[in-house]
């Protein structure tokens, strides 16, 4: 029989609570590609994910694909929408 | 790069704690991470950032933001991942820390670190990443407040796993720097994620808790 500390004890209690309502979750939607844009706007997910480009979004302007870095954090210095 | 707070993390029992607390409340109602980290958006577009703009909070230099998309390395039940980010003062200036991925019902898969291009990042060596987890501490308003809490708690839970995970992304990317020049090596799209190690929550927390595993 192993022996929990008082400090464990809290955390052995609401893990076995956890373990069992973890159960009943229900898994989330899979990701899936955008609707298409209406004509004439840009794509959704460059829109909100990456909208002045990667790398240095507020820096000197350094030409580059546009969703050349895939994960790049959101542009904080960008101007806000609306 | 600001100095996040460099204040001690949490210990292993009290992060514990932490993520036990809020999956348990998520898990009440039904949810789990990964649909928390939608925040409550009606549609999980891939590649969109969730939430859009990411959450940002400057007083801890700490960036995080959740999305999904296709990898070669991609685990396939993989439903989504967190990346997380230190951030400086300047315009641009931040730092990829690590990603977590989550499967469908919220439980973490696996960390893992990203080459230089995923993120267009200024890149930092691992020590100084480890420096700047320790004070990854996100602090938010609003729906997105107990996932930032809970990242916060999963990294002080995980601190010796992703130290090792940094160490061994610099150690394959010195290895490889024999052969390949600099700028080609951390611009090679053939290599995104440098290093992963595959994660096990509830053992992790079993441990911890002196539970014997079922």
């Amino acid at each position: 029989m192993k022996h929990r500390s008082a400090r464990q004890r809290p955390l052995a209690e609401s893990l076995s609570a956890l373990l069992l309502t973890a159960a009943l979750v229900s898994p989330a939607a899979q990701a899936a590609d955008p609707a298409p844009a209406p004509k004439g706007s840009a794509s959704a997910p460059a829109k909100a994910g990456n909208p002045c480009g990667p790398a240095n979004p507020c820096g000197p302007a350094k030409k580059k694909k546009k969703g050349d870095n895939p994960c790049a954090p959101a542009n904080p210095c960008g101007p806000k929408k609306g | 790069m600001r100095s996040a707070a460099h204040r001690p993390a949490a210990d292993p029992l009290t992060a514990a704690r932490q993520v036990v607390a809020v999956q348990a409340r998520y898990a009440a109602a039904g949810l789990g991470l990964a649909q928390a980290a939608l925040g409550g958006a009606a549609r999980f577009d891939t590649l969109r950032h969730y939430p859009a703009g990411d959450v940002i909070d400057r007083a801890n230099a700490s960036q995080f933001y959740y999305h999904a998309h296709g990898s070669r390395r991609r685990p396939a039940a993989e439903h989504g991942h967190f990346h997380l980010f230190v951030r400086g003062s300047g315009p641009g200036d931040f730092s990829h820390l690590v990603a977590l991925s989550l499967d469908a019902h919220g439980w973490p898969l696996r960390w893992f670190t990203t080459n230089r291009w995923v993120t267009g990042e200024r890149w930092i060596d691992a020590d100084t990443a480890i420096a700047a987890l320790a004070g990854f501490r996100p602090r938010t308003h609003g729906r997105l407040a107990p996932v930032a809490a809970w990242l916060s708690a999963m990294v002080a839970l995980y601190a010796d796993t992703l130290a090792a995970l940094l160490r061994r992304r610099d150690a394959v990317l010195a290895r490889r720097l024999r052969t390949q020049p600099a700028q080609a090596l951390f611009e090679d799209r053939r290599l995104d994620v440098v290093t992963a190690t595959r994660v096990s929550l509830p053992r992790r927390l079993q441990r911890l808790a002196g539970t014997p595993r079922p």
